[in-house]
């Protein structure tokens, strides 16, 4: 390890507005493709001749690889840079969604659809892009980067959704998923101008180059940086316990299952709105602050939720405070990583954090259903969400939102 | 350099929303049945129409009323005899489809919602 300040900020090859435009693109496809997944189960399983075992446990696998593998990923972008991580990745993401069509077999799907697809995911998503762009992007515009860059990959869904459907409808699901597999190659022509961002490059000059080994383990004996860790497990459990649990738990209190479905739609629109101003909250106020009052309204819009009378009006609103709620967490968490360990590991770094994310993801998940079949109501894991929450917003109290000390080149001593 | 801000991100959004809004208007047209159509449809009338009045003009274009969907006016039916398609545009349905690209797609961070989400609320003839 060298104490010596870090190299001059690189400078995009293309026009920044290129840059910017081509990376959410590569975002918006990246979310867009695996949120269509939904829509193969159905066909995929019939004509295997499956239980919904097997599709589901090739999507849960292919959720917590994305998860696991996002470390990796950040790595090899830090060191490699991200267009050629994003190339890689896109080849392995579409190859994962065309073998799906050859998969016959409970293995070869979770092969394709798991294996490759996770990897090919955290290879070419956001967490990939924000990196990129945080290396890129002026420090006074970063985070306003991040939350363009999430809100295009929540628009992937609006985009990709019909587009998914219409592609089984129009031709049938196997040639649904090569054309769903030729859209993930468009990224090959959208990365180039990403290519300045150029892993071994650091940002300003208060960082300190070291290995990346040295920065993952300088990172995870600072307190900030496990307790920040800590706190987006907590986005993953609520995040993934409200969009699995939340349709059914209405219907079972008499919200009619038109009403059910529109109430995840309004999360999906807010939810854009929500991404995009948390990154320009993130520029002007304090990302802790910013993060332990998000978790803190969450408990208060869930306790309320819970307390008052259901109905069309509680739920709409509900919907909607959460949406703006929702993945508005990605920016600030971004954030807060690039202020405490600077932008060389980023990507790296932002990848162990998302780590925590995907487990309580499945968490949220799977302990839904399981204390809903223990307990028969969703009372027992809707008050888990809430005590999470709250959880959550102590975590973020006490992060220290500041260059920690070991990643900070020394002040010269004073005479 | 000028770095982009909002204006970038308002142009883009909109480009976006724009740009899926015709690919799903194009779609659903591809996808409007001919008028001499049969069988299991999707029929769209206007979403203020009752219920009741959906019921009937149903029944009285010789089909038969399978279920409601989640979007208003809108339902699935079946219909055997020839023209069952032109029939539900006379009796005021704005058009009758083989099959909607049309239906709430959530992707948080964990795709396998979406299976769920989709069997319970999928728009299917």
């Amino acid at each position: 390890m060298s104490s010596q300040a870090a190299a001059p900020a690189p400078q995009p090859a293309f026009n920044p507005t290129a840059v910017i435009v081509c990376g959410c693109l590569i975002a918006l496809i990246a979310f867009g493709v695996r949120s269509t997944m939904g829509l193969f189960n159905q066909p995929i399983t019939e004509a295997n001749g499956w239980g919904r075992e097997t599709f589901g446990l090739a999507m849960a696998l292919q959720n917590l690889i994305w998860g696991a593998a996002q470390p990796f990923a950040g790595a090899f972008a830090d060191k490699f840079g991200a267009y050629r991580v994003i190339i890689a990745g896109a080849a392995i993401y579409a190859v994962g969604t065309a073998l799906m069509v050859t998969a016959d077999t409970g293995a070869m799907m979770y092969l394709s659809g798991g294996l490759l697809m996770g990897l090919g995911i955290a290879m070419t998503s956001f967490s990939i892009i924000m990196a990129a762009f945080g290396r890129l992007v002026p420090p006074e515009k970063r985070s306003w980067a991040f939350g363009i860059a999430t809100a295009a990959s929540s628009m992937g869904q609006f985009v990709f959704a019909p587009l998914g459907q219409a592609f089984i409808a129009s031709f049938g699901w196997q040639t649904a998923l090569y054309l769903l597999a030729g859209s993930i190659l468009f990224m090959w022509l959208l990365v180039m101008p990403l290519r300045a961002a150029k892993g071994g490059v650091a940002r300003d000059e208060t960082e300190l180059d070291m290995t990346i080994a040295e920065a993952l383990s300088r990172a995870i004996r600072h307190p900030s940086f496990v307790l920040l860790t800590l706190g987006f497990f907590v986005c993953g459990f609520q995040v993934a316990f409200i969009t699995v649990h939340f349709p059914p738990l209405l219907i079972e209190q008499g919200i009619t299952p038109q009403l059910a479905a529109w109430s995840i739609a309004i999360v999906g629109i807010f939810n854009v709105v929500g991404s995009y101003t948390s990154g320009i909250v993130g520029a002007k106020y304090s990302r802790r602050w910013s993060l332990t009052l998000l978790y803190l309204t969450r408990s208060v819009v869930m306790t309320a939720f819970f307390m008052l009378p259901i109905t069309p009006l509680t739920v709409v609103l509900f919907s909607a405070t959460m949406g703006l709620l929702w993945l508005s967490t990605v920016p600030l968490t971004m954030g807060l990583v690039t202020v405490i360990c600077g932008t060389r590991y980023m990507a790296m770094l932002y990848g162990i954090v998302f780590f925590s994310h995907q487990v309580g993801s499945f968490l949220g998940v799977w302990l839904g259903g399981r204390l809903y079949d223990q307990y028969g109501t969703y009372d027992v894991v809707w008050w888990l969400g809430v005590a999470l929450g709250l959880f959550a917003a102590i975590m973020h109290w006490p992060i220290k939102e500041s260059r920690a000390p070991s990643f900070a080149v020394p002040e010269p001593a004073k005479a | 350099m000028q770095w982009p801000g909002h204006k970038l991100a308002l142009g883009l959004f909109a480009t976006i929303l724009l740009a899926a809004g015709l690919a799903m208007t194009a779609t659903m047209l591809a996808g409007r049945a001919s008028d001499g159509e049969t069988g299991t449809l999707l029929a769209v009338f206007p979403p203020s129409t009752q219920p009741n009045s959906v019921f009937g003009k149903i029944i009285m274009a010789g089909g038969k009323p399978i279920r409601p969907t989640w979007v208003n006016g809108t339902w699935v039916v079946h219909g055997d005899e020839p023209g069952f398609a032109g029939r539900l545009k006379a009796q005021g349905a704005i058009g009758a489809y083989r099959n909607s690209p049309v239906l709430p797609q959530l992707a948080g961070c964990f795709a396998y919602a979406d299976a769920k989400t989709v069997e319970m609320f999928a728009i299917r003839p």
